[in-house]
């Protein structure tokens, strides 16, 4: 076959793959584009140019909404930190692995908003939480949980890394089963400690992975907490804890500003985008 | 050759592709089809939010044991070619996102229950007037209209019919709890808001906490007293900007709704109904069918009262929050509008609302031809539906309000209730929200 065949060949065989991104993935994100410049109730569409983008720049929501995401954010090398360290101790296989190894995923195959009302109905006033403070003679630390903002916070990023540990621990143990034993071998017979194995054989054998964790859990905590919000605060007290994402969903389904929530989609995308491009070139860096 | 058979496997796996995006487009037509004798078969799918399919006390009870089964049944049997594809979904917001969505792709039901007047307003675009379904005659029958009416008048353009009456918002109370704190809330009424803190502080020195709201009794509770505080046509204007949130009075309200918090009088939990059955609360809020389950549960150690009015100098006295507040609708996209229309009528009918009745399952009711008292022996129930005909039942303000401002008012009322803003920059804020929703009209 020539050069120009296979080229035809190579084409085709992309073709339906392309096609259903660009009916499922391509035509709603045009979509959004166009509706982010108009004022849409879902059916009819005028167009307002830039007046979408100058409301959420102008209406004093954004920083709130903003500093919310950056809580999620910072939360992620916490979650980065937990997945590795368990994914270690399994992988040298310490007392109680084998049990832990069978259960460590269950969180990840539960869904966010079976996670999110279990949680709930654990904090809420009359919860486990306060009753078994309160059994335990604790009393003075029993809280509204579900109505204080830090707890609130402390709450969703709980089951988010609840949620994520399963996956982190997967991958990285995945990636710790690539590395050859004789280098750790190597290292013990070198005189190397159990951290210092860790800083300069594993880290460094995971950086692949680790990166790959940290920009999918990046991208999570801004378009993927929906569900833990919904269940769990419902974007509350006031919008103290409602990340872009679920105002997206207030915008557009209760009050059916829908192309306002097109808007504020638009925006996310670009903030989401920028968040990876500064964490690629972060890593070409590394890698250098 | 070889380049000819991947041709003709990409053109192949192309097809594929085609017919598959064709069949997910093809759904629309598929509810009406000729039967075997000639006649049309029609399919209405009714998403059900408002008829009862599980029991919560009785999870051996099946889907055919409950009324709106039987009630498909019998009319399936009259009109042999009409099936009633009834699909359980979940009410309010969840309802909301999924009717919004179908509705734009026009892949929604012919029937659902939305709640009335702005929350079902909103989908207006999506919905059938049914001025031409209904006659006059059968029109008068029905109560509530109003809550169905753009223009929420009795005689005015309906998107919906009546569905059922939540009666009137009452408070339950334990009675022992409150004999023990020495207080008789029938005979000792609070006459204003100071009062009704007054009789909540002597609850809490039995260690009680007092009143359990759900996370949502903003609506029940003060968005009430203000609507007491105003009365209806002042409510109309405050909608309309001619008077503003952040009038004193109201703003007093707001005072209160935060002093209860402050004082540890309150807690706002979605549990709270299981909290006062197992006699965890003084008080808590609830419509005709939480009173209802409350007496089931509780016996005779359970009473009702109204909420304490605001003030003395309130417009409407010795009321509640309350009314139609959910009615049937039908979808504009429909291809069977008046066979669903017909299918409501069947349920409104005088027989079927007293079949309803004798399920247990509805206990008042919209329709003037049926008297609930003939068919229920629990004298509550009298006293239920006696209240909700009592022109002091004020129809839940914030179905009046547009949906919008509502959902300001849902997000920021938490804010005041835990101390992070004030009462008067709440009401400022709604009233902003207000303003700008006026001038995007």
């Amino acid at each position: 076959m020539g050069l120009k065949q296979e080229r035809w060949v190579g084409l085709f065989s992309l073709l339906p793959a392309f096609l259903l991104l660009a009916v499922f993935v391509g035509y709603p994100m045009f979509n959004t584009f166009f509706h982010s410049f108009t004022e849409w109730d879902g059916v009819t569409s005028t167009y307002v140019g830039w007046d979408n983008f100058k409301t959420i720049l102008s209406n004093g929501d954004l920083p709130l909404m903003l500093r919310n995401n950056l809580i999620f954010l910072l939360s992620v090398p916490g979650i980065l930190f937990i997945s590795l360290t368990v994914s270690v101790l399994l992988h040298e296989e310490v007392p109680g692995w084998r049990l832990f190894r069978s259960v460590y995923y269950l969180p990840a195959i539960l869904s966010s908003v079976v996670i999110g009302f279990l949680a709930k109905s654990m904090f809420t006033n009359k919860g486990i939480v306060n009753t078994l403070l309160e059994n335990a003679g604790l009393g003075a630390f029993t809280t509204d949980w579900l109505n204080t903002v830090p707890t609130e916070f402390m709450i969703l990023i709980l089951c988010f890394y609840w949620q994520t540990l399963g996956q982190g621990t997967l991958i990285f143990l995945s990636g710790l089963s690539s590395i050859s034993n004789e280098l750790f071998d190597a290292a013990k017979i070198d005189g190397a400690n159990w951290r210092q194995r860790l800083m300069y054989i594993v880290i460094p054998s995971l950086y692949p992975a680790i990166f790959y964790f940290t920009i999918v859990n990046v991208i999570y905590v801004f378009v993927g907490l929906f569900g833990l919000v919904y269940s769990i605060t419902g974007g509350g007290p006031g919008y103290e804890t409602t990340p872009i994402d679920y105002m997206i969903y207030i915008q557009a389904f209760r009050s059916g500003n829908m192309g306002y929530a097109s808007a504020l989609s638009v925006f996310l995308f670009f903030i989401v985008m920028f968040i990876t491009w500064i964490q690629l070139k972060i890593s070409k860096r590394l890698e250098q | 050759m070889k380049m000819r058979r991947w041709s003709v496997l990409s053109i192949a796996l192309m097809m594929l592709v085609t017919m598959s995006l064709t069949a997910c487009t093809k759904n629309e037509n598929e509810s009406a089809s000729t039967g075997s004798e000639g006649q049309e078969k029609v399919n209405i799918v009714f998403w059900n939010s408002g008829f009862a399919t599980i029991d919560e006390n009785n999870k051996a009870k099946k889907k055919e044991d409950f009324y709106i089964s039987q009630a498909v049944a019998r009319y399936e049997k009259a009109h042999p070619n009409v099936k009633i594809d009834v699909q359980d979904v979940p009410s309010g917001d969840e309802l909301f996102a999924k009717f919004q969505t179908a509705s734009i792709a026009k892949n929604g039901p012919d029937l659902t229950v939305l709640w009335s007047g702005s929350y079902m307003l909103r989908f207006k675009q999506f919905l059938e007037p049914m001025d031409s379904y209904f006659s006059g005659e059968e029109r008068s029958r029905i109560v509530g209209w109003s809550a169905t009416t753009e223009d929420f008048t009795a005689d005015g353009k309906a998107y919906g019919v009546p569905f059922g009456t939540d009666g009137t918002f009452l408070l339950a109370y334990n009675k022992k709890i409150f004999a023990d704190a020495g207080i008789d809330p029938i005979a000792q009424r609070p006459k204003n808001f100071q009062e009704f803190v007054a009789m909540l502080e002597k609850v809490k020195t039995k260690d009680i906490t007092p009143l359990g709201l759900f996370k949502d009794s903003f609506l029940h509770v003060p968005d009430y007293w203000i609507a007491q505080t105003v009365d209806i046509p002042g409510l109309d204007s405050l909608v309309k900007g001619t008077t503003n949130f952040s009038d004193p009075k109201l703003v007093n309200v707001m005072k209160g709704w935060r002093e209860l918090f402050e004082k540890n009088l309150v807690i706002a939990d979605d549990s709270v109904r299981q909290l006062f059955i197992q006699e965890q609360l003084g008080m808590t809020v609830g419509a005709n069918a939480d009173i209802l389950n409350f007496s089931k549960e509780m016996g005779d150690k359970v009473g009702f009262m109204k909420i304490p009015d605001f003030s003395e100098d309130v417009k409407i006295h010795d009321g509640g929050p309350g009314g139609v507040g959910a009615a049937f609708v039908v979808t504009n996209y429909s291809e069977h509008k008046k066979e669903t229309a017909n299918f409501v009528k069947f349920l409104m009918s005088k027989e079927e609302q007293i079949n309803k009745i004798k399920s247990g399952e509805a206990r008042i009711t919209v329709v003037n031809d049926v008297d609930v008292n003939e068919y229920v022996s629990e004298p509550l129930v009298k006293t239920m539906q006696d209240m909700a005909n009592e022109p002091s039942t004020i129809f839940w303000p914030d179905n009046v309000y547009p949906a919008e401002l509502t959902s300001e008012m849902m997000s920021l009322q938490s804010l005041v209730s835990s101390g992070k803003m004030t009462a008067e920059e709440f009401m400022k804020k709604i009233d902003q929200k207000r303003d700008s929703l006026l001038k995007n009209k």
